[in-house]
């Protein structure tokens, strides 16, 4: 489609796209059959607008806006630590062996933090104003802490498992055999 | 690819689990791989005499016919004359100490055969070997076995067994019942004569008897006459030989025959005389040595028969040549003439007596033909070239006869057929049928004493043009290089028209023996083998133990005995000698036997230079007079400074002096508890185990000492220990195991049997911690850190038999865990070669309680006093091998897999896996299943393409 070159003006939309967007009209004109008993053609609108007539409410203030929209961020923020407790009783009762269950568990512990630590400016977009930007920094940073509080609980679970080198036999391996200077032969018949 | 230290640390954590659940099955032999990864040489030794060996039908109907022997192992066998296999093998009761004469007759029914033996006369099944029946004798030794030749009572009654026996000064003869083996009657001959040889006729039992004179120490040869019937002594005589024979073996007595004769050659050779037993008359004979030549040896060749022609034959033998004369006897005269003479041939021969009814023939075996003459006659009824085996380049000195016997077919047409087994001097006993060798025994490998596995000389062209491309400048490597890969072009159409043949070979050769396949990856090893006549021999391994060469090292060089020898291999392909008397040194080719030349070497020099030399090297040796250790430096190679001596402790003598092997790699230089912390070892390459034993207080000490400063590291004794039995000991990486037997009469040892123990050596005994030598790369024995001694936990268990020979699996790196090999002491019943897994034995088992979580991830069981031997430990299986006395092992290309080869009279090799075969497809993997699987997954995924590429059309356009 590139190839055909630049296109000035996108052609006119079917016919179905226009049927599809134009609502039939309140009354067809042709036709002659009566309403259901019971039917209002305007019985929809009728009913917001008594609502709106009963409790007239006050917009909120952007300030209040705001609040709003920190609360709810903080709420977001604290969420990773909430999952803490859940995640460690998981990971307890899937044992340290290397399983399949506990090794996606652990797989899940990195994976969720990271995403989250990767897109935390998306996660904060909604609450995102002129007024909330300097007091979304804090609720931001204790996301990420919170995060990467999760994280440490999947360190130390790949620690319990035995996947850190943080034993001496882990490097046991780069520890070289003593070098002996001299050396003892047994000897032939001499 | 994972981080290594995640790789490492899931191994830490999961290769004791995985060891501890596989344990018993690592080192056992699965069924479907016996008997084709090992190998099994079932020996008797030499045949002891012509007259024991021969065909007998193995009971009555029976169409053909085994070959039955007796030999100087003291070995009665069966073996099968069509193949040389053994059908059954017997072992006779026999002094290890002191020769033992044994004696093999054929029985006196069809069906069984008599031996006699030390204290026994047994009669044994002839078809399967079974024991028929026993007469033990109580005291005194069985000097000769005869059937009784008399007939008496009804036809196909049994024949009964005369025995002579010598108890210090009474010789007795016993007549057995044929059946039973009872006494049917006993005659006590007091007079003091050594008993020699029995040998009856139709009428009269006769036992001839010797004294030696106190002048000149010659020998008087006397005759006793018996009656069959009761055993009563009819007469005896004393014969004039006392200025003749120097020697009872120059008799020569012809058992059991019509007329049964003496008959001896005369000190200087001179003269043949021959008395006819039951006679008082001597016939002389002078012997013509035409050419002048010293007479070396006369043998005489007589019928076993009763009812065959008294006919017998008299062989000599010269230094260069041989010929016979038959002599013929007149039996009612009692008068012997000579018939005929054949003629003088070059080289050495052997004769061999057989018998086709009363008809008597003579096979003669020269180096190039075989004759058969009649004893009536001098024609020659038949006669076959011998057509050579081995090329003449190969052997150094061609083999000749040195004795046979021989069974001679009459077929219609007047031809004969012979078989004749044949036993030559290079130690191979031959079937000879018609003139062509059938099979060959090669019965020199039962007298193996040291052996060491030969790695094949390495192709070093790859690694000298590598090291040019390496060293010049990158144009000139370049052309370099690809000059090669043009020159390598030339055998591809070689190996494109092998590739069809190996792509099938590895699909549908299922028989090939494991050993066969294992060549690719190090199994094609040579054995060297020397044995206690100064033989050695070549043999490859991975086809079977198939004898390569054959070579006499007292034909290279007389002065030396060569037995017993130190075999070693510096360098691949070539095998260095040394005799215990001279130590002289050989050197020799590995794959031709052939010595090296002084060109090769030089070469063998340049090689064997090791890299860097440590700064002292340390020689030590245990000088078995001197009852010392000694150790010493020689920088010039010849003179020697002393630095240490080792003296064990007072009363003791040291029986053994046991080091690390040369090939000893440890690929691990700690041990990872189960908590990840790690308890290094004590990898000193210098440790020395000296074991030294007390006869008088029953004591056996282990000092380990490091060979370098002699410092003792470490010193265990024993009481109560069994020193007449073996006691073996291994030192291998950072441990060591000996066994002994305790004295069931000593009052010190608190238990009966026999023992293992088993001792490890650590840096030190906190886990994370290397000592008071710290983190130091280089350790001095002779500088100030010569105070760190190693922490040493060791445990010792009971186990069910004596082992009468350690050593340990090798492998390439070390990465494989060891196992102990051992081989259980019997001298009288088949052997068995255990490989006890190290884990299983490990000194840090907890005593008294059970093992922590920790501990069980480690593999550690709680400890337990008795070690069982666990029958899926023994690696020979179900292989029944005889004698076994020592072991070795060498690595393979495969770092899974040890080749061990253990020798005695039997020879044994196979290879094993202490740690499973992980770097090998098993034998259950089918590649034809894994191929049809791979078709299968590929027709499926042809066969889905097309609906999911629908699919993946029809998805947009169902989007909304």
């Amino acid at each position: 489609m590139a190839s055909q070159g630049p296109n000035p003006l996108p052609p006119p939309p079917p016919q179905w796209v226009l049927d599809m967007n134009s609502t039939p009209g309140s009354k067809p004109k042709t036709a002659n059959i009566p309403d259901p008993p019971g039917f209002s053609a305007s019985g929809g609108s009728k009913k917001t607008a008594s609502s709106k007539q009963a409790t007239p409410r006050k917009a909120p203030t952007t300030e209040e806006m705001d609040t709003l929209k920190v609360k709810k961020a903080w709420e977001i923020a604290l969420g990773p630590a909430k999952q803490i407790p859940m995640n460690a009783i998981g990971m307890y009762m899937s044992g340290n062996s290397l399983q399949i269950f506990s090794i996606m568990m652990v797989f899940m512990l990195f994976k969720t933090p990271i995403q989250s630590i990767m897109n935390v400016q998306g996660a904060f977009q909604r609450f995102e104003t002129e007024g909330t930007k300097s007091r979304l920094l804090l609720v931001k940073i204790v996301y990420v802490l919170m995060n990467i509080l999760l994280m440490g609980l999947g360190i130390y679970k790949v620690n319990a498992m035995g996947l850190l080198p943080t034993t001496r036999s882990d490097w046991l391996a780069w520890e070289a055999q003593r070098d002996y200077l001299e050396r003892a032969y047994p000897a032939l018949w001499r | 690819m994972p981080p290594r230290w995640l790789l490492s640390a899931a191994t830490s954590c999961l290769l004791p689990a995985l060891l501890l659940g596989n344990l018993p099955s690592a080192s056992a032999v699965f069924a479907d791989e016996a008997y084709k990864s090992d190998f099994h040489l079932s020996l008797i030794g030499y045949p002891r005499n012509p007259d024991l060996t021969f065909f007998q039908a193995p009971y009555s109907g029976s169409k053909g016919s085994l070959l039955y022997t007796v030999t100087d192992k003291n070995v009665i066998a069966a073996v099968n004359p069509k193949d040389g296999s053994t059908v059954w093998r017997q072992l006779l009761e026999h002094n290890s100490s002191s020769p033992t004469e044994s004696f093999l007759r054929p029985g006196p029914a069809q069906d069984v055969v008599v031996s006699g033996s030390g204290h026994k006369v047994e009669a044994w099944s002839a078809a399967d070997g079974k024991q028929a029946w026993r007469n033990d004798v109580k005291s005194g030794q069985v000097r000769d076995v005869e059937v009784l030749q008399i007939e008496e009572g009804k036809e196909g009654a049994e024949k009964d067994v005369l025995a002579l026996v010598q108890d210090e000064k009474t010789s007795i003869l016993k007549r057995l019942n044929g059946k039973t083996g009872e006494v049917v009657w006993e005659s006590l001959d007091t007079s003091g004569d050594i008993p020699f040889q029995l040998s009856s006729s139709l009428t009269t039992i006769f036992v001839v008897s010797y004294t030696s004179t106190l002048i000149g120490g010659n020998v008087k040869v006397k005759v006793a006459s018996y009656d069959p019937q009761t055993g009563r002594n009819i007469d005896k005589q004393t014969l004039s030989t006392e200025i003749d024979i120097s020697h009872p073996e120059n008799i020569f007595v012809g058992a059991n025959s019509a007329a049964p004769v003496i008959v001896w050659a005369d000190t200087s050779s001179k003269t043949l005389k021959v008395n006819v037993l039951g006679s008082k008359s001597i016939s002389s004979f002078s012997i013509d040595s035409p050419t002048g030549e010293e007479i070396r040896d006369v043998s005489v060749h007589a019928p076993h028969q009763p009812n065959a022609l008294p006919h017998f034959l008299v062989h000599y033998q010269t230094g260069k040549t041989h010929w016979a004369e038959v002599f013929h006897i007149n039996v009612k005269k009692g008068k012997v003439t000579k018939a005929y003479d054949l003629p003088k041939l070059s080289g050495t021969g052997a004769f061999s007596v057989s018998t086709i009814d009363a008809n008597v023939y003579f096979t003669r075996v020269t180096d190039d033909e075989i004759i058969i003459v009649s004893s009536a006659s001098h024609g020659i009824l038949s006669r076959w070239p011998k057509k050579p085996v081995v090329p003449a380049t190969q052997r150094l000195v061609l083999p000749h006869a040195v004795q046979a016997s021989s069974e001679v077919v009459a077929k219609p047409g007047n031809t004969f057929a012979v078989r004749s087994v044949v036993l030559y001097s290079d130690g191979d006993w031959k079937l000879v049928k018609n003139g062509e060798e059938d099979w060959i025994r090669p019965e020199a490998l039962a007298y193996a004493d040291e052996a060491v596995f030969v790695d094949p000389p390495e192709d070093l062209s790859l690694a000298l043009n590598l090291e040019v491309e390496g060293h010049e400048n990158v144009v000139k490597g370049f052309f370099h290089r690809a000059k090669r890969h043009l020159h390598d072009l030339q055998s591809l159409p070689a190996r494109l028209e092998q590739l069809p043949q190996l792509v099938l070979g590895s699909f549908f050769k299922k028989s090939e023996s494991i050993l066969v396949r294992g060549k690719r990856y190090g199994f094609d090893k040579i054995l060297a083998i020397a044995t206690t006549e100064g033989r050695l021999l070549g043999l490859d391994f991975a086809e079977g133990g198939k004898v390569m060469w054959n070579i006499n090292l007292k034909a290279l060089d007389p002065n030396e005995q060569w037995s017993p020898v130190k075999l070693d291999t510096a360098v691949a392909g070539t095998i260095t000698v040394q005799g215990y008397q001279s130590k002289k040194v050989l050197e020799f080719n590995a794959t031709t036997g052939l010595p090296l030349t002084p060109e090769q070497l030089v070469n063998r020099v340049a090689v064997a230079t090791p890299e860097t030399p440590a700064r002292l090297s340390v020689y030590y040796d245990f000088s078995e007079i001197n009852n010392v250790v000694q150790g010493y430096q020689s920088p010039d190679g010849i003179e020697r400074q002393e630095l240490w001596t080792f003296q064990p402790p007072p009363g003791e003598r040291i029986i053994v002096v046991t080091s690390r092997a040369a090939h000893d790699p440890v690929a691990s230089i700690g041990r990872v508890l189960g908590d990840r912390r790690v308890l290094y070892k004590y990898l000193n390459p210098n440790l020395v185990l000296i074991t030294s034993v007390s006869e008088a207080s029953g004591k056996a000490t282990f000092t380990v000492l490091d060979g370098v400063s002699s410092n003792v590291l470490h010193t265990s004794t024993h009481v109560g220990v069994d020193t007449s039995q073996p006691i073996p000991a291994i030192l291998s990486e950072n441990w060591l195991a000996y066994s002994f037997t305790l004295n069931t009469s000593s009052s010190a040892a608190s238990a009966k049997g026999s023992s293992l123990t088993f001792t490890e050596f650590y840096e030190s005994s906190i886990p994370d911690d290397r000592g008071p030598l710290g983190a130091s790369d280089e350790v001095s024995s002779v500088g100030k850190n010569d105070l760190s001694l190693p922490h040493v936990v060791s445990a010792s268990y009971l186990i069910p038999h004596p082992l009468s020979y350690l050593t340990t699996t090798s492998t390439l790196q070390g990465i494989t865990t060891r196992s102990l090999l051992g081989i259980t002491h019997s001298s009288d019943y088949p052997t068995t070669l255990y490989s006890l897994p190290t884990n299983a034995l490990s000194a840090r088992r907890p005593v008294g309680r059970d093992p922590t979580p920790q501990e069980a991830m480690e593999g550690l069981s709680r400890y337990a006093p008795v070690f069982d031997l666990a029958p899926p430990w023994a690696i020979n299986h179900k292989r029944e091998i005889w004698g076994l006395k020592k072991v070795i092992s060498s690595p393979s290309g495969l770092e899974s897999t040890s080749l061990v080869f253990a020798w005695g009279l039997d020879l044994f090799g196979t290879v094993t896996a202490p740690s499973g075969t992980f770097d090998m497809l098993g034998g259950g993997f089918d590649k034809i299943q894994m191929l049809i699987t791979v078709a299968g997954l590929w027709a499926g995924v042809l066969g889905v393409a097309p609906f999911v590429r629908r699919k993946q059309i029809n998805t947009p356009w169902q989007m909304s």
